[in-house]
Formats: structure tokens, sequence, C-alpha cells
């Protein structure tokens, strides 16, 4: 399987330490963990990162804006994790192109499927 | 010379008439020869007397008035009048009145012979007093015909030819008939024959309402009253005819308004009660009927407070009563009345005391609105409000619910990185996360029966959905599942998600009862919409152990389950889906002899 350059957006600390275990316990690289929208569009820039997952709903800009102003720039496949249960309101207004979307609560499986189905799409 | 006082005197003495002189104040100044012999007074028993002595006291009147007139100016010639003698003996005369001085009346009787006199004065009499009765008869109000015993009509005075609009030589002479219309017209000659046979009268001093007929061909409603008057000799009868149209068009005006009154009373959706001082029932109108189950001929005269009101609110009930009894406001009171069957209705009353003409006390009017429905739906809707605000408020919590429940997860997947070597504590963390998965099903379940349904529809294949989500839960498991619809189309306008999510909560709970062993089948039934519009309706019915009849009418609430594992909406999230799409659900008898539900879905959809 492919190992992936990861970078992950959420402003859960509990949640940053979780990717930050699993990420490389699926087989994949975490590149970094931004704790905020404004964070996540710099790191994505230096970073340079094949995937990003993140949480909508943040401090600042939300993950979506931020994913929509990174995709300005390049394109990048994007994985998003949120609480709102209804996608398309969630997507309302939002001009990212959301490769996956996964609904809390998680397990690790989804994340792993949801990363195996998006970089077989890319390639 | 001539001294014309002196032959004045002697024309005066020598007149062959009696002549009197009086003075203003009826005292008699002088008499001529002539009136001593007539009277049998001599001149000084007479001078100094009132000129009363010369009339018969039932003249004095008369006598009086002639006087006045005369004193006034008016010279009175050959004036018919009677004077008496001495000896109380009466005379016709003729009198002139004159007026001498202002003061001085000379009146100039022509004593008439006897036998003339009578004549005169009976002459005289007559003529006058027949002017009188025609005047009378002529001003009177009411129609007036007399007709003799054959029924000729002899006279009719102004009113009846104004009443029949006839002139009077076309009724005068003919029979009285013909101013009647069938039936009396032919029956009166009959009347009158009775009445000359019997003498029992009918109508005579009676009067009677009947019918008149005008020379037009119109009739009219009139009283008539007849009397019979014996006159010279004969027997003729008088009838009075006052026409009443106007007084029966004024009655029937009146009868009408009441009759209006009425039947609006008796047709208006309101209660409408009568009670007199005393609370008892006057008047009870049919939708009261309608309410309490009761006729107003089993309550009127009953006793409102003890047949109505229940016991616990008679002693407020009666203030009330008492208070409106005084005038007071007592608008808008509410209590509950008893019906026949024993039920309870809600009433808003409107009352007002009621008074007559004279200012009595009638009692109390009262206008009520059943307002049970009201009520009810009212209770309805705050708890409609009081269900929605809990689902908000459940939504709310179950999106809230997902962050905490991420967390736990998150944490349960670390630590079961740290324990990987330790088998009971790898244990107990499956243990929490079987826990976990539940309780994020539960809130899956809860959010989805909370959240407004929301359909995206589009022409969905009934049999490939549920054969599709069969496959995805059960493909490969000891249960079968049998198509028994003949190939049919069954083809409906849907959210294809949520009717899956319908076939998919049936499926499960159909192999959770049977044990994950046995069957489930599917029929397709004669489509039968009560509305007239082309549905589908299928039966789902599985060889489980069924569902017992005294739980049937529960399944479709909320959080009711039998399963052990289950949250109990699962059925309640079925109907609620159906009932969106416009269809409905109902438990049915299960051909297999386990459970079965009837399930309609309108073919074309415009819930």
């Amino acid at each position: 399987m492919t190992r992936a350059r990861i970078l992950v957006a959420d402003d859960e600390p509990e949640l940053q330490e979780y990717f930050e275990r699993i990420v490389p316990h699926l087989g994949h690289e975490l590149v970094g963990v931004a704790a905020s929208g404004e964070e996540l569009v710099l790191l994505a820039a230096q970073l340079r990162p094949d995937l990003i997952v993140t949480d909508i709903k943040m401090d600042g800009i939300d993950g979506l804006e931020a994913v929509a102003r990174i995709q300005r720039e390049r394109d990048v496949s994007v994985i998003v994790i949120s609480g709102y249960a209804d996608r398309a309101r969630a997507d309302a207004g939002a001009a990212a192109r959301i490769d996956a979307y996964l609904l809390k609560p998680i397990k690790k499986s989804d994340l792993a499927a949801a990363i195996h189905s998006v970089l077989r799409s890319r390639t | 010379m001539h001294d014309p006082s002196q032959w004045h005197a002697s024309a005066f003495r020598g007149l062959a008439d009696p002549v009197v002189v009086e003075a203003a104040d009826g005292i008699i100044l002088d008499v001529n020869p002539e009136a001593e012999r007539v009277y049998g007074w001599a001149r000084e028993e007479l001078v100094g007397q009132s000129y009363q002595v010369l009339v018969p006291p039932n003249r004095h009147a008369s006598a009086q008035v002639q006087r006045a007139e005369c004193l006034k100016g008016v010279a009175i010639r050959g004036r018919p009048c009677t004077r008496r003698s001495r000896s109380g003996a009466t005379y016709p005369v003729t009198a002139d009145l004159t007026l001498v001085e202002d003061d001085i009346l000379v009146v100039h009787t022509r004593h008439l012979p006897q036998l003339l006199g009578d004549q005169l004065d009976l002459a005289a009499r007559e003529e006058r007093y027949r002017s009188l009765v025609q005047a009378i008869l002529d001003t009177a109000v009411d129609a007036i015909l007399t007709i003799d015993e054959s029924g000729s009509v002899e006279s009719m005075n102004r009113a009846a030819t104004r009443l029949f609009r006839y002139h009077p030589e076309e009724v005068l002479g003919q029979n009285i008939k013909m101013l009647m219309p069938s039936p009396d017209r032919e029956r009166h000659d009959g009347y009158l024959e009775r009445y000359r046979e019997t003498s029992e009268p009918r109508i005579i001093g009676v009067g009677r309402e009947v019918v008149g007929l005008r020379k037009d061909g119109t009739t009219f409603p009139c009283h008539l009253a007849v009397s019979e008057v014996h006159y010279q000799g004969r027997r003729v009868f008088a009838g009075f005819v006052r026409d009443v149209s106007e007084i029966r068009a004024a009655q029937n005006d009146l009868r009408a308004e009441r009759d209006f009154a009425e039947s609006l009373i008796d047709a208006a959706q309101v209660i409408v009660l009568l009670l007199d001082p005393n609370g008892h029932v006057l008047r009870f109108n049919r939708y009261l009927e309608e309410i309490t189950g009761y006729r107003k001929e089993d309550v009127r005269g009953g006793n409102w407070m003890q047949d109505f009101i229940p016991e616990r609110a008679r002693a407020r009930v009666a203030h009330v009563f008492e208070r409106a009894l005084q005038g007071q406001s007592t608008d808008g009171y509410v209590n509950d009345i008893v019906t026949r069957a024993g039920d309870e209705r809600t009433i808003a009353w409107w009352n007002r005391a009621l008074e007559d003409e004279a200012g009595n006390l009638v009692g109390v009017l009262a206008v009520g609105h059943d307002i049970t429905e009201l009520r009810r739906v009212q209770g309805e809707l705050v708890q409609a409000e009081r269900l929605a605000g809990i689902g908000e408020m459940i939504t709310g919590l179950a999106h809230e619910s997902r962050n905490a429940l991420q967390r736990i997860q998150a944490n349960l997947e670390m630590l079961e990185l740290e324990i990987d070597a330790n088998p009971s504590a790898k244990r107990y963390a499956a243990r929490i996360q079987e826990s976990q998965d539940y309780l994020s099903h539960l809130y899956e379940e809860v959010r989805g029966y909370a959240k407004p349904v929301q359909l995206a529809r589009t022409s969905c294949d009934l049999r490939r959905l549920w054969r599709a989500t069969w496959a995805e839960l059960f493909g490969a498991e000891g249960m079968e599942l049998v198509d028994a619809t003949d190939a049919v189309p069954l083809i409906t306008d849907a959210d294809p998600f949520l009717v899956g999510q319908v076939f998919r909560n049936l499926f499960e709970n159909a192999v959770a009862a049977c044990g994950g062993r046995g069957r489930v089948q599917i029929e397709a039934l004669p489509e039968l919409e009560p509305d007239g519009r082309p549905g589908v309706r299928l039966r789902i019915a599985d060889d489980g152990p069924g569902i017992a009849a005294e739980i049937q009418g529960r399944v479709f609430q909320p959080f009711f389950t039998t399963k052990t594992k289950g949250t109990g909406l699962g059925l309640a999230i079925v109907r609620r889906l159906i009932e969106a799409h416009g269809g409905t659900i109902v438990p049915d008898r299960s051909p297999l002899g386990g459970a079965a539900f009837l399930l309609q879905l309108p073919k074309v959809n415009d819930a």
C-alpha cells in the first residue's frame, strides 16, 4: 500500500494526539498537525502533503475555508471529519473539493478505509 | 200726537200670541195678556220669577242654549220648543227670540193647535233623529249594514261602501251573501233560516272573524259582530264589520319574526339556555339537545344546577348565576356540564339578566360555546410544541455528543495500542468499545427519528431496493427471503435511501425475531387505495414468534422494544418515513404465523 504524507488539522489536543499515534500506526507519514484553519493553510504551503485530514469547526477560519484557500494554490486530496451530520449544510458555500466525508465518531478502521480509497482514486 | 211707546204697548198687549220679556239673567220683566191666558199665571205672579217657570224641566237646558245664542246677537226665528202652563200641561210652540237694548230678550211664542203641534214636533224630531243617526252611521269607522230576515240588505253606511267597494244602489235590496266568498256565500241563507227556526244565535252578540268579498273579487279578513234589532214591529239584523287585514298582517309579521328568531336559536351552533331566577330551565335550544343528549321536553322546568352541573362545581356555578341575576358581568365564565351519557363538556358562557316589559326579573339568558374540542386541541398543541422542543434538544444533544464520542473512541484506540500485550485489559477495552458502539448507534437512531424527514423523490423499483437491502444485510446467512409478488412491477415515486431504511429496519426486526434462522416473505396485495389514488400494498411477514396482541398497538411508539439490544426507535422511524411518503403501515396477520406488517405507499407521491 502507498505510504502517504498526511497533514492533519483539529483544534482538540486529544484528537491531535490521536492522529499523531494512529496515522503512523496505519502505515502513513504524519507530516504535521495544525490546530486552526490559518495554521493549516501555512503548513500546507510549507509541507506540501499528499492528503489533508481536517475537522470543519475550528477557531478562526474553518477547515473548509482553509482547504479552499490551499486548493487555490495547489490541488490536494482532502478527508473531512465532522460532527455535522448534514453534509449539504457543511458543504454549503464552501469552494473546497472534498474527497471523503467522515461523520464523528470515527474509528481508525474508518480512517484507514477512507485514506485507502482516496489514494487509490488519485492514482 | 203719535207716541210710539203708546202704540208699542198697545200692540204688545193686543197681540194674539204670548210674548214674554226677559232680562239677561232670565228674570221675567213683563208678559202680555195672551201669555197670562195661555200659561194660567197673572202678570204680577210671573214678573220677577225665572222664565224657567214656563219651560218643562226637561227642556231647561235647550232653552238656556237658545237664550245664550240670542244674547250673543243671533236672532232666533220659529225654533220648535215646548212651554208649560201653571197646571203642568206642556205645549209645543215655535219661538222667536229677539234681543233689544243688548240685555233684554223678547220671547214671542206662537202657540200651535195641539194636534198640529204634535205632528210637527214628531216630524221635526224624527227628522232630526234620522239625520243624527245617519251622521253617526256615516262617520262610523266600522262598516254597518242592516238586512231583513231574508238576508236582503236594507241599509249600508259609507264605511261599508268603502270597504266592499260597491255603490249602495248595487247592494241595497240584494242578498247580503254577495259580500261573502264561499263557503259562507252558499251557507248564509241556511244560517238565517236556522236562526228563524231555532232562535239559537251563532254569531249574534258574539262576533267572530270571517272573510269578506269585495266587488273586485278580492277577499279580506274581517271581524263581524251582528245584533238583532226589533224595529217597527219587524226584526232586522245589523252587522258591524271591521277590516282586520292590517292587524292580521301585523300579527303575521310578528309571527314570522318570532319564527325566524326561533329557527335562528335552533339552528345556531351555540347553546341558548334560559333559566328562571330559581335556576329552572325555561328554554333549551336544539344545539344544547345535541350536546347533552337530552330533549327539551325532558328538562324543561328541571333544576339546571342539580341536573347538569357536576357536584364539585355546583357552588361556584350557583354563585356565578346569582351574580348574573344581579346584572353583574360573568362573560367568558367556563364550567363543565354533564351529558346524559355521563360525559362532561366544557362550556364558556355569556350571561344576561332578562327582564319583562314591566321590569320584572324573568331569569338569566345564557349563551354558551362548547370549547371541549378547543381545549383538547390546545392541550395537544402544547404537547406537540413540547415534543418539538424535546426533538430539537435531542438533535442538539446528538450533535454535541459526537465530539465526546469521538474523544472516547480516540482515547480507547490509543489505550488499545498501549495494552496490546495484556489480554484481560484488551477484553475490558473491547467491552468499552461495545458500549461505545451501542451509544453511538443509539444517538444516531434518536437523531434520525427526531430530525425532519426530507424526501429526495425519484422513481424507485421497490423490488430492487429490498433485494439490495437484504443482500447487504444478510447475504449469506441462515435467512431466506421469499418474493411472493408474482413479478408485478412495483414502481413508486419515493426516496430510495429512506425506503431502503424502512426495509432494513423491518428485515432487522424479522431476523432478530427469528433468531437468525427463518423466512421473510414479501407479498404484493391488490391495490386498494381508499381515496382512489393508485398505490402499492406490500405485506412483509416472517415466521418468527409474532407480536402479542396486547402490544400490537404500541409497536410503533418510540422507545418501545422487546429486544434486549435495541433503541425501540426502529419501527417508530419506519412509520415516520412511510407517513412522510403519504403511506401507512400497520401490523397485519402473518401467513407464516409470525409477525407481519402491511405497508401502503402511493404510486404518485403528491404528499
